[in-house]
């Protein structure tokens, strides 16, 4: 088996990419937040940002090594993504269209394959995703635009909008109905080189003016019986719905990255005001309001980057379960941040709502910014429906299963080699139980066999193993809930079905601090592994998303210790993330 | 289900598994796509699924959407039919 280390690797790539682009806060670095500030503000493109990421090769972390890329891990480029993103998300999300090339990479021929592979990194070539209708937004099936068998390969007739970088990009992903009376084998999913294009038969929609990536192209296309090769088909005819679904699962989980950065971001640009500004006659960090949520906001970041550090892993170790963790991160991270980036206006006060003061303005344009990635390739309401149809088969198939503690060692602890990542074992609901939920027991089980070693005070781990075990009653009855219901399909779910959703993806936040911290904790030392966070991040995913509360005193205990971490890594210029990599300081 | 079921039974079968999940009241038109009743994509597939576990033979996640009437997927049903449990 081809086994990837990701670990060794993952902080190193990470801190080169920082490295080459340098402090965000020079005017004189690419993708800086002057650079971010003036596309926002003049509502241009990010040309030069990009042009300066294809210069630099980036776009061969989209492509799979064997296709003369460098891709090899979801974790890895997840963290270009975050690189980016934290500077200016417009770009991060312009550059990042190129994951679209993850269908071709599933669904495409050999052929489709080392052409696509060809066009973005000998052309610079740059793709979207038309898919949404003006009338259908997500209802992909209800799909308008039609594709007709011709003697040549297709006619296309239709529009697609809202679309990002329709316009600005070459290529397009674009699903069509082929067969009307097929149902959700009716439609198919075209791979088109605008080059192949008669000029005459396809135009573009302006830009959309919107509230946050002002600087995007978000726009749209429109064929009028537009003649496409036979071979711009990706897959066979009637396999579009399926090929996209899947495409989903990649995209979900890495536009989570997205989120990240801007979090990062949004609290280190507040942390540093909060260090230099006095109010009455205390500097911000000091006054305990401010230190709450300074800290809270911490602990989102490290709850977020422990889920989708693991869902990006899992795509490589349980691809059958992707449909679940994709959903799960896509709904949780995006969100998650969000609020802690609303959160964070308080302390920044008014120049919270200023577009040129406190380092170009930059909290008020990540908050914009990032307010897309919950909105998306999937939007929450999308998700937690996704979710939600899943319960009662997945209640039904709890349990262990298989070797269960080697593949929560492969999905949680970072410096374990990860498989090659299979395309083929996605699959459009899951055939496996969540193995972050019903591993708990197990990760439990393995704190407590290996407690003679722990070097972590005994009343703490004690307090990990009442969380663990309040954590493994939620899903049990999570699990009896869904077990015996009578599930009713179609979209007309109740509210209490979207909560049900929406507890089950905080309990496997839960979970995956959990397994995270026990699968690393004997890795170097560092604050992540000494575990002074993970008491306190259980507990405020326990009040803010379970409605199930503790005393106060288990998070405010830990403030002191969190405060001091998130100093020395603002000091020290490092991620406030897991990894703590060392960010461009020049 | 029977070995002997003939298609007539196999229909009237699904008709009634898949009108209980999607509270169908008023019977379903054999011709008729699932879409009709309701019946979403992934839907489908999670109720192929369990279509699938009571009928004890493996079957395609896509059964629902590759045969996407009662009919067509009567059919299927009984062309695989020697290998239906009893």
């Amino acid at each position: 088996m081809n086994l990837i280390a990701t670990s060794v690797t993952k902080t190193a790539l990470t801190e080169a990419l920082e490295s080459q682009l340098g402090n965000p806060n020079n005017p004189g670095n690419p993708l800086s937040f002057a650079y971010s500030q003036k596309i926002d503000e003049t509502e241009q493109f990010p040309e030069e940002a990009i042009r300066w990421l294809y210069d630099r090769q980036l776009a061969r972390h989209y492509v799979p090594e064997e296709l003369g890329g460098s891709f090899r891990s979801f974790a890895e480029l997840g963290e270009v993504i975050r690189v980016l993103s934290r500077r200016d998300v417009s770009s991060a999300v312009a550059f990042s269209t190129l994951f679209w090339s993850f269908l071709a990479w599933v669904g495409g021929t050999g052929e489709q394959k080392r052409w696509l592979a060809k066009y973005i990194l000998e052309r610079q070539g740059a793709m979207c995703l038309a898919y949404s209708e003006r009338e259908h937004g997500a209802d992909l099936a209800a799909s308008d635009t039609v594709a007709h068998r011709t003697a040549n390969g297709f006619e296309i007739t239709g529009e697609k909008w809202p679309i990002n970088r329709a316009t600005i990009g070459g290529l397009c992903f674009v699903l069509a109905t082929t067969d009307p009376a097929a149902g959700p084998r009716g439609l198919s999913l075209f791979m088109l080189d605008k080059g192949d294009l008669d000029p005459k038969r396809y135009s573009n929609f302006p830009k959309i003016l919107t509230h946050g990536l002002r600087g995007s192209d978000i726009s749209g296309i429109k064929f009028e019986s537009c003649p496409v090769p036979a071979q711009s088909l990706l897959g066979g005819e009637g396999d579009g719905l399926q090929l996209a679904l899947r495409g989903f699962q990649i995209t979900r989980a890495l536009c989570a990255a997205i989120s990240l950065g801007a979090g990062d971001t949004a609290l280190r640009t507040t942390l540093s005001f909060a260090l230099n500004r006095k109010l009455y006659d205390e500097l911000v960090i000091d006054l305990p309001h401010a230190a709450g949520v300074l800290s809270d906001a911490f602990l989102d970041l490290l709850i977020c980057d422990c889920v989708t550090n693991a869902g990006l892993r899992s795509f490589h170790v349980v691809p059958e379960q992707s449909s679940l963790w994709a959903s799960i991160v896509k709904y949780f991270v995006p969100t998650t941040i969000e609020t802690m980036i609303q959160n964070l206006s308080v302390v920044l006060g008014a120049r919270y709502y200023m577009r040129e003061e406190h380092e170009f303005g930059t909290f008020q344009r990540v908050l914009r910014d990032a307010a897309v990635v919950s909105l998306f390739d999937g939007s929450t309401v999308v998700n937690l429906h996704a979710l939600m149809l899943q319960f009662r088969h997945l209640a039904r198939r709890r349990g262990v299963r298989g070797d269960q503690g080697s593949r929560l060692g492969q999905i949680f602890d970072a410096n374990t080699a990860v498989p090659a990542w299979n395309g083929q074992r996605l699959s459009l609901v899951s055939t496996q139980a969540n193995d972050a939920l019903e591993g708990v027991e197990f990760s439990l089980e393995h704190l407590k066999s290996e407690r003679a070693e722990n070097t972590t005070d005994p009343a703490e781990i004690d307090r990990i193993l009442a969380f663990g075990q309040k954590l493994m009653h939620e899903i049990k009855g999570h699990n009896d809930n869904f077990a015996k219901s009578e599930f009713e399909h179609g979209h007309l779910q109740s509210a209490a079905m979207f909560r049900a959703a929406q507890r089950y993806c905080a309990l496997h936040a839960a979970a995956s601090c959990l397994h995270a911290w026990i699968w690393n904790r004997s890795n170097s030392s560092s604050f992540f592994t000494r575990g002074a966070w993970l008491v306190p991040a259980l507990a405020r995913i326990f009040d803010k998303h379970l409605d199930i509360h503790h005393d106060d005193d288990v998070i405010d205990a830990a403030r002191p210790e969190l405060l001091e971490e998130l100093r020395k890594l603002h000091r020290d210029n490092r991620m406030f993330s897991v990894s703590a990599a060392a960010l461009g300081s020049n | 289900m029977s070995k002997t079921k003939d298609l007539n039974e196999l229909q009237e079968w699904l008709i009634k598994r898949i009108s209980t999940s999607l509270k169908v009241k008023n019977g379903m038109d054999p011709d008729a796509p699932f879409s009709k009743y309701g019946l979403q994509s992934i839907d489908a597939v999670i109720l192929a699924m369990e279509i699938e576990e009571e009928v004890g033979v493996e079957l395609p996640p896509t059964l629902l959407w590759e045969y996407n009437t009662v009919n067509e997927c009567a059919s299927y049903l009984m062309k695989i039919g020697s290998d239906i449990a009893a």
